[in-house]
């Protein structure tokens, strides 16, 4: 019975769509609280899975390792089947997609207009994240990947900001463009390797794949493959050159879409790099892990600087993703064990670290109804509260020691030094960077003297802190003990580890 | 002419009756729409009851329906049989697409109940599925010439068919000017091939290019001639330029019917002639490539440049019916990919997508038809604001349009992945890639019109008219098909392997 868990968790929101679009239109707290009921489910169940989870099990390639695993037959003519579980890379990410998921209904419950469809898109939205995370089977994974899309699509479209409808098509284009290249990657793979989409047994074909015989426009097959999964992924971290969709996906997306955004869209591209890219092609990975690793720094460092040059609170925070991301790929470009779980660990932590940067923002612009930075100043003597929040926050982006930021960012670092020391060099200055643009916010916004137009600012309400407290307890709790989510990956990023250098 | 022989003649064609069933039925409805439109007529002046009106209507529908059922008795297993002295072929392939003819028109008949002149509306109708049920079948080249003459020339009429409107007019005659050069192409090209080989059957023709040393250049000429022909049936680029017009001008229901039957039709025209001896002879033996010119080459490049041009000319339109004319060149372009495959899954692959693309364009067309009712329009400014005023109109055409795209969870994603990935099975790589950029560049003008109905406010549109019952109806059943097929595509794939089950 038990392994329906993971069936629960990802359709679960969907029906709780399904029941909105029911209810009456203008009954708003009912449509809120059946939204949030909806969402606290798969949360209830991801904890239950965080707490149960076989912590001894591998993963990655090895299907005894997988848990809550389903196996149903779907579409026999294509051997398509319904298969879902999740092991150590799936597993933080599930936790992390419910947690922000659930906080996030919270955090809209100031929208407004339309609500009984934001709700419903929002829900439809949970579902396809997580259906992508437990998927095991190719084209379940790509379904999910997709429909997620859509939502996204109408809710910067409806419910974002000034230029909604230019960054909503914008963010769409780009995805589609990424992931129609992954379809005929998939196809490709599907009938050179035994005519399966189970992502297990595509990667023990992987010396098929990689046969200097077999080609895709004179080149080798396993490489080109690589390269269009790769593009494919990195729209979605977002990888320098592909990131310009994000700053304006964010800047005009409602907060709490900005919150799943970054806090989740965005780890799938490095999600789908560890769970497919890796094992299956190791060795078209070793070959590319260098210039995997300069895009990486290239991120840290370009991502920073624009952050720095920002006028806009929200794409400052934005920019900040874009260079936080870099680690993650400098990570796992470095192909050892600290580095891979720096990676992961970085993906987990920035998803909670920059939702709630986000939530933060979207405080403050509620209020004021504006994010220029430099149209604040002296918030901390209005808003205390806020303030503590908020440092801790930015202080834990900063990668402050005894934050969760900072094992990871060491974690990283340690990995990637033992590969690449010039290029650990380059980027440890992203810290420098990251601290400096930070700081410097900090003190047009919070410091100095207090912008008379904002003295009698409201200090943040119960309703934004309870989406604010959870996340911090856990930025906090990690920093301190990072055990109980990194034992979850450990053996997982290990195993991928060897699988990539041994081939 | 002895008497025995015209005998064991007539005894032969009277043998042969049983091959045509649907046609036949086809005619049988034809003529007793008439006579009932006859009828409908007197009663309707008599009585001034309006629902006599619908008499015709309804007895097409009928007899649509006994005609797709008596073509769906033919798919099977059942060897290929070869009619009327081998004018006509019986197999699956062809039973296959006298259903879709059938059905896809019984729904057209629905949809245009509120067209005046029923029993010309009807007959034109019920002639152009006969000639497409001819055309699905035809092996020989005069019969080929028939058929699609009798296809065109009811289109021409069809095209017009709103004497009111000039647009639809100017639709006509364009249809018919572009498409007198286009049969005098295809009868060109005949003719040449008939010199060449000195036989009118398309298998004859086939063997003896394979034998005989026909210069490859002539040969050459003569096919492209041909294909300018039938291209032009599917508004293959580059003789695509009438479609946008013609599908403007002509009433809506009846560019619906345009956009999907004569297509199919000449896509079947387009299997036999560049195939043969993969439909016509059974297994998969030789084609046209052992010959010196390969078929395959030229195939390929005009898919990609009709999708290519079929979707960078629907960005920027405005009138939806016109971006979905255009769309329309596009998903001919991707039904050709199919056809360069020449391999009976690559084959399945295309009817597979012909049904799809059946119900979501289908959608789409009645849609913007409903639309036009109800608002009065069928520019993008017509569908402000539908997704306030009328969500599960909007949810309908977004479905169609998700679908369209070839996004899943729909049936249109599942129709370039059965049709894509034989593509890519049979290592067409680069096609397969400009296929699926292509899906990106139809996103964009797609969701123009999904940013009309959901992002613009459209508070100030003057709705006319309710949507009718019917219309509705229909468009509900063409948006679950859409969905279910999706998540559900099974069936669809059985069906479409019993239709080429004798290929194989």
């Amino acid at each position: 019975m038990e392994q329906w868990v993971l069936t629960l968790m990802t359709f679960v929101p969907l029906l709780g769509a399904a029941v909105i679009t029911f209810l009456p239109k203008d009954q708003h707290n009912l449509i809120r609280w059946t939204a949030a009921a909806f969402a606290a489910v798969p949360l209830l169940l991801a904890f239950w899975v965080w707490q149960t989870f076989n912590r001894a099990g591998v993963g990655v390639d090895d299907l005894a390792g997988f848990q809550y695993v389903v196996k149903l037959p779907w579409i026999p003519a294509y051997n398509i089947e319904y298969f879902i579980g999740v092991d150590g890379l799936s597993a933080p990410m599930v936790l992390l997609t419910a947690l922000l998921s659930f906080l996030c209904i919270f955090a809209s419950w100031g929208i407004s207009k339309q609500l009984k469809g934001y709700f419903a898109l929002f829900l439809l939205l949970e579902t396809g994240m997580m259906g992508t995370f437990v998927s095991l089977d190719f084209i379940l994974f790509y379904v999910f990947w997709e429909v997620m899309l859509l939502p996204m699509y109408f809710l910067i479209g409806i419910w974002g900001g000034p230029r909604r409808e230019y960054a909503a098509i914008k963010f769409f284009l780009y995805t589609l463009a990424g992931s129609v290249l992954m379809l005929v990657g998939i196809l490709a793979l599907y009938f050179q390797g035994g005519q399966t989409f189970s992502l297990i047994e595509l990667m023990a074909h992987a010396r098929d794949f990689a046969n200097p015989a077999l080609t895709i426009f004179g080149m080798n097959f396993a490489k080109v493959l690589f390269v269009a999964f790769f593009i494919g992924f990195a729209i979605k971290v977002p990888v320098w050159p592909f990131h310009t969709w994000l700053p304006d996906a964010h800047v005009e997306a409602p907060t709490a879409i900005s919150v799943i955004l970054a806090g989740v869209l965005l780890k799938m591209g490095t999600y789908g790099m560890m769970r497919i890219s890796m094992p299956i092609f190791p060795g078209a990975m070793q070959d590319f892990a260098f210039a995997i690793a300069v895009l990486g720094v290239i991120n840290i460092l370009y991502g920073a600087y624009c952050a720095m040059a920002q006028e806009d609170l929200k794409k400052l925070v934005a920019y900040s993703s874009v260079s936080h991301m870099g680690y993650v790929m400098l990570g796992m470009a470095a192909l050892t064990p600290q580095g891979m779980t720096g990676a992961a660990l970085q993906m987990f932590n920035h998803g909670t670290i920059t939702a709630m940067m986000f939530l933060l923002v979207g405080v403050v612009y509620d209020r004021a109804h504006h994010r220029q930075i430099n149209g604040f100043g002296g918030l901390g003597a209005v808003m205390p509260v806020y303030t503590g929040v908020a440092m801790l926050a930015f202080f834990a982006s900063m990668g402050l020691p005894g934050l969760s930021g900072f094992i990871a960012e060491v974690l990283v670092f340690l990995g990637a030094f033992q590969s690449y020391k010039w290029l650990t060099f380059l980027s440890a200055l992203g810290i420098i960077l990251t601290a400096g643009y930070l700081l410097w916010m900090i003190k047009r916004v919070f410091l100095g003297p207090l912008n008379e137009k904002y003295k009698d600012m409201p200090e943040i309400n119960a309703r934004e802190l309870f989406t604010l407290v959870p996340i911090g307890l856990i930025v906090i709790y990690l920093g301190i003990y990072p055990i109980p989510v990194m034992d979850l990956m450990d053996g997982a990023t290990e195993r991928l580890v060897t699988l990539v250098t041994s081939f | 002419m002895e008497t025995s022989d015209l005998a064991t003649r007539l005894a032969s064609v009277l043998q042969d009756m049983p091959g045509i069933l649907p046609e036949l039925a086809l005619t049988a409805t034809l003529l007793l729409v008439l006579l009932a439109d006859l009828v409908a007529g007197r009663g309707r002046a008599l009585t001034g009851d309006h629902a006599a009106g619908r008499l015709p209507g309804l007895m097409a529908v009928l007899g649509l329906l006994v005609s797709a059922g008596l073509a769906y008795a033919q798919l099977g297993d059942a060897p290929p049989r070869v009619l009327f002295q081998g004018m006509l072929t019986a197999d699956s392939l062809a039973a296959f697409f006298k259903l879709i003819f059938a059905l896809s028109t019984a729904l057209i008949v629905l949809a245009s109940f509120r067209i005046r002149h029923q029993g010309e509306l009807l007959s034109l109708l019920l002639a152009a599925v006969l000639g497409m049920d001819f055309l699905a079948g035809a092996r020989n080249l005069l019969m080929i010439a028939v058929s699609l003459e009798l296809v065109s020339i009811m289109s021409y009429v069809l095209a017009g068919f709103d004497r009111n409107d000039p647009r639809s007019g100017e639709a006509a005659l364009k249809y018919m000017v572009f498409g007198s050069m286009a049969s005098g192409a295809l009868l060109f090209g005949a003719s040449w091939l008939f010199g060449l080989t000195g036989s009118l059957d398309l298998a004859a023709i086939q063997g003896a290019l394979r034998n005989g040393s026909v210069d490859s250049l002539v040969l050459m000429l003569a096919t492209l001639l041909v294909l300018a022909g039938i291209g032009y049936k599917i508004a293959m680029v580059p003789v695509h330029f009438w479609c946008p017009d013609v599908y403007d001008g002509a009433p809506t229901p009846i560019t619906t019917f345009f956009s999907v039957g004569p297509k199919a039709a000449g896509i079947a025209l387009l299997l036999r002639f560049l195939y043969p001896s993969f439909t016509l002879e059974g297994p998969l033996a030789v084609n046209l490539e052992t010959t010196a010119f390969h078929p395959a080459i030229l195939v390929a490049n005009l898919a990609a440049f009709t999708m290519t041009l079929g979707n960078l000319a629907a960005i920027g339109q405005t009138r939806v019916k016109r971006l979905l004319a255009y769309s329309s060149i596009a998903h001919a372009g991707y039904l050709m990919t199919g056809l360069v495959l020449a391999t009976p899954a690559g084959l399945s692959a295309v009817l597979f997508y012909v049904v799809i693309y059946l119900f979501m364009n289908y959608g789409a067309f009645l849609l913007v038809d409903a639309i036009g009712q109800m608002r009065g329009g069928e520019d993008l400014a017509a569908f402000r604001g539908l997704g306030k005023r009328h969500p599960a109109l909007a949810v309908a055409m977004t479905v169609f349009l998700v679908s369209l795209v070839g996004l899943p969870p729909v049936a249109g994603f599942i129709g370039k992945f059965v049709l894509f990935g034989e593509v890519i099975r049979e290592r067409w790589y680069w096609l397969a890639t400009v296929a699926v950029l292509n899906s990106v560049v139809s996103l964009y003008y797609y969701f123009s019109v999904a940013k009309s109905m959901w992002f613009d406010e459209g508070d100030d549109v003057v709705e006319r008219a309710p949507l009718p019952a019917i219309h509705a109806g229909i468009i509900a059943g063409l948006c679950a098909l859409t969905l279910v097929l999706g998540l559900w595509w099974q069936p669809l794939v059985d069906l479409t392997a019993r239709s080429i089950a004798h290929l194989i």
